[in-house]
């Protein structure tokens, strides 16, 4: 057993922790989340720091970073916010998807501008009447000579509406079909006419956003295609270990910060003529806190190093994401207890963390979707 | 189920009754434009109030003497869980100070402060909270200094609920003149020289809370409440009071969140029926309806004790903390039912998610409280909470 970092991976950490310190202050992102800014600063020093190469071969202009590498990027992102991690996710993982399955031309064209954070992507999958049951969806794409026309509503689609972003369509290319057979994996560019996009307002993750996309006859050259026509869905699952186990990561950063400022703030306040941290109440709340986030860390990690190795690890991604996300949820809760009325307060980070936490154990799986997941490798069936 | 039925007079019943019609005909249409724009102009708030008052149902706690009942408190739960069961109900602060004056208050000051506050006319806020004194009030530094014929007030309050339209302050001080040592008291007139709003808090929920300051405020000794040094038991009638109304709006709250992820989960459907058919679906609904109805029964068992005049600060502390728990739980359980769409702004789970994360923490924080049942109940066995 190997509980260690290498050096690389280190000096890999601190580099982006101090250069993360340096562009995301506190008031940076307090401005951002305030003012649904996104937080395109960021997302610069990233690419600049070669950050969005990481996970990319050598061969295609990365740096070819393991699973781990990857997660140690992900907790870093979510110290500062999951939002930050989330975006990045979802251009690097809807990129590597590509690579798996993508044209060679597609992925001469896209991976670079990938790297070099000149294009960014989003995903659309979920719609009104389709969430976890993805078999549901209903846009479809209607294969015209050498176009396709699309018709439907997305909803929920994180980022869609960001410069330059590309969205990775999930629809209905088989008419008449009502199982993941059928589905296929198109690129949209937003602005193509019969494209229309909403921003919803929701109770947290403000900085990247979320939307309604609404299609109407909406044409596609159908070289936008990803992987093989009707099979778009497993093509998607391709990348979803990794993707699940770096979300999970992120929840464990984002739920780390949580416990350091409530820490640090029971540390400071004074009531009852000593701090409050030493009442056993609070000391014992920040000593489940951060029992529980070393225990998702660790379900991370060990995630991680499975994707690494090869093996079979559905239910250990599982674990990591419904574990961290569930985590995550309940330190913001306990931090904001923690802090009394000033954790209700628009001017601390600590509601912040209770809002963006709230969606993540809907978001990637909900939480009962993990548990169907996990019970399933035990050989059970929950209906 | 979620409706059930509660052991209560015959006369609350129908006071019951009363302000479940009030919420449906005029809270609940009011709810989309709500919802929509986090708030409602102070115009409606006014007229919600007076149509209140016009119905009975604003501070049914009047004492008999002054034409109402008295004293009240389970009246005035029953009628702020009801009211509680419209997201506008849950901003509509009931006034929570008369039992508080009614005790306490001189000839001079009922016949100034509680006569027009019985009648609807007068609205008061309370200013305890200071930067450094939350639950420690002993740690409260504003200060009312004897300076001959008058008291000057100084300090600096924070959080303070209820203010616009609050036509009287209830500022608590500490008085540090000879033989009056202690915290103190006052009516602060919103108009006395002296007294402003020093910042508009802007909270999670879309309550409105402020910071006064106080510089050299002057006031009579006839605006102190209650003798010198009877602040802490003044504060501690105040926030019984307060405490197990929020207990009863949390439990409106509780009861809304339910009967919204009750018909979502037989609205929604998911591979292949609605989710009302998952038994894990099933179960976490009855946990939660197993959860509001006790907390249901100890708000009613907590304010009878009170109406019945004895010592119940343990009682209530319980009725608070599960209450507010639950509240918290099922709003919780709401939002994941509803799944993203339960995230959305200006929708019911979301408002009552932020807004239930409040009873923790407001008037008395959960831990406060354990301390003080703790207290009771090592008491009663002859030991020390320490
Ligand atoms: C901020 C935000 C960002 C998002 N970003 C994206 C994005 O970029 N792209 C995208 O495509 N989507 C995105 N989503 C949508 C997200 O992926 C969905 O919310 C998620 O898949 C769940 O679907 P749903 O919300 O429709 O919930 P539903 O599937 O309707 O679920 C409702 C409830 O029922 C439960 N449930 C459902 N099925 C079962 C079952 N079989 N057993 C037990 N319980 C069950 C769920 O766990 C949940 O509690 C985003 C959502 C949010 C809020
Ligand atoms: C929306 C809102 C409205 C409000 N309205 C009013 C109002 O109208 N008037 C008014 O005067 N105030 C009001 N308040 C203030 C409120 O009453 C205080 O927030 C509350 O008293 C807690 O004080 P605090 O926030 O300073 O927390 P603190 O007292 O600093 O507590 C911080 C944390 O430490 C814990 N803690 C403290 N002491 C102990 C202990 N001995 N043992 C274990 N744990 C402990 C607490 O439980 C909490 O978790 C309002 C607050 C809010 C958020």
């Amino acid at each position: 057993m190997e509980f260690g970092f290498t050096v690389e991976q280190e000096t890999m950490r601190n580099l982006l922790r101090d250069s993360l310190d340096e562009v995301c202050t506190d008031a940076y992102l307090r401005r951002c989340d305030e003012e649904h800014r996104y937080p395109k600063e960021v997302f610069e020093l990233l690419a600049e720091l070669g950050f969005y190469g990481l996970a990319f071969p050598v061969l295609q202009g990365g740096t070819g970073g393991s699973a781990i590498d990857m997660l140690i990027v992900a907790e870093e992102l979510g110290r500062k916010s999951y939002d930050l991690a989330a975006a990045y996710a979802l251009t690097v993982f809807n990129g590597l998807n590509l690579l798996k399955i993508g044209t060679e031309e597609q992925k001469r064209h896209y991976i670079p501008l990938v790297i070099s954070g000149q294009i960014k992507f989003s995903i659309s999958i979920t719609e009104p009447d389709a969430g976890s049951d993805v078999a549901a969806i209903r846009t479809t794409a209607r294969l015209e000579g050498d176009r396709f026309v699309i018709n439907g509503q997305k909803v929920f689609s994180s980022a869609a509406d960001q410069p330059g972003n590309v969205i990775n369509l999930v629809c209905r290319t088989l008419k008449g079909s009502t199982r993941h057979e059928g589905l296929s994996l198109i690129l949209v560019d937003p602005h193509t006419p019969g494209v229309e996009i909403r921003r919803l307002k929701t109770l947290g993750r403000w900085m990247l956003g979320t939307n309604e996309i609404f299609f109407t006859d909406a044409e596609v050259p159908a070289d936008r295609l990803v992987g093989p026509l009707h099979q778009g869905w497993q093509a998607l699952m391709g990348c979803l270990r990794l993707e699940r186990a770096f979300a999970a990561a992120a929840y464990c950063g984002n739920a780390q910060t949580v416990v350091d400022e409530a820490l640090q703030y029971a540390r400071d306040r004074q009531q009852f003529g000593r701090s409050i941290g030493d009442f056993q109440s609070i000391a014992h709340m920040l000593a489940d806190m951060q029992t529980e986030v070393d225990m998702v860390r660790l379900l991370c990690y060990r995630a991680a190093w499975m994707v690494e190795q090869g093996v079979e690890c559905t239910r250990e991604v599982s674990m990591a994401k419904l574990a961290g996300s569930e985590t995550f949820a309940r330190v913001a809760n306990m931090g904001m207890q923690i802090m009394g009325g000033y954790g209700y307060m628009m001017d601390f980070n600590m509601q912040r963390y209770f809002r963006d936490a709230r969606i993540c154990t809907v978001t990637a799986g909900t939480s009962q979707i993990q548990r169907n997941i996990i019970a399933r490798t035990m050989g059970l069936r929950p209906k | 189920m979620t409706s059930v039925e509660l052991q209560i007079p015959e006369s609350d019943k129908a006071l019951q009754e009363k302000a479940r019609q009030f919420m449906t005909r005029h809270l609940l249409p009011l709810e989309s434009q709500f919802l929509a724009g986090a708030s409602l102009p102070d115009d409606s708030v006014k007229t919600l109030r007076a149509m209140l008052a016009a119905a009975g149902l604003d501070r049914p706690q009047i004492p008999g003497s002054l034409g109402g009942r008295c004293p009240g408190f389970l009246s005035q739960c029953l009628v702020q869980d009801e009211l509680s069961y419209s997201v506008v109900g849950t901003e509509l602060c009931l006034e929570e100070n008369l039992q508080l004056l009614r005790q306490h208050a001189t000839v001079a000051q009922e016949e100034r402060f509680v006569r027009p506050m019985a009648h609807g006319k007068l609205h008061s806020c309370f200013a305890l909270t200071e930067p450094d004194a939350g639950s420690d009030i002993q740690s409260i530094r504003a200060t009312a200094v004897h300076c001959g014929s008058y008291y000057s007030l100084s300090g600096y309050k924070a959080y303070v609920r209820g203010l616009s339209g609050a036509g009287v302050v209830l500022v608590v001080a500490r008085t540090d003149t000879g033989d009056e040592q202690g915290l103190t008291v006052w009516l602060v007139d919103r108009n006395d020289p002296g007294l402003r709003v020093a910042a508009d808090r802007r909270l999670l929920s879309v309550e409105r809370v402020f910071d006064l300051a106080l510089s050299d405020c002057r006031l009579p000794p006839e605006r102190m409440l209650g003798g010198p040094g009877q602040g802490p038991a003044i504060v501690a009638s105040r926030l019984r009071s307060a405490e197990i109304f929020s207990a009863a709006r949390c439990n409106g709250m509780a009861r809304r969140c339910l009967d919204l992820a009750l018909q979502q989960v037989q609205r929604r459907c998911a591979f292949g029926g609605p989710l009302s058919q998952l038994q894990i679906v099933q179960h976490q609904l009855a946990e939660r309806a197993t959860e509001l109805h006790a907390a249901r029964l100890l708000v009613v068992a907590a304010a009878s004790h009170l109406d019945s005049g004895q010592q119940a600060d343990a009682q209530v502390a319980v009725a608070k903390t599960h209450a507010a728990e639950t509240a918290r739980r099922v709003a919780d359980t709401t939002v994941q039912l509803h799944g993203a769409q339960g995230c959305v702004v200006g929708t019911a789970p979301e408002f009552l998610y932020r807004s239930s994360r409040l009873g923790l923490i407001a008037n008395v924080p959960t831990e406060l409280h354990r301390v003080q049942i703790a207290e009771a109940i090592l008491d009663r066995l002859g030991g020390s909470a320490g």
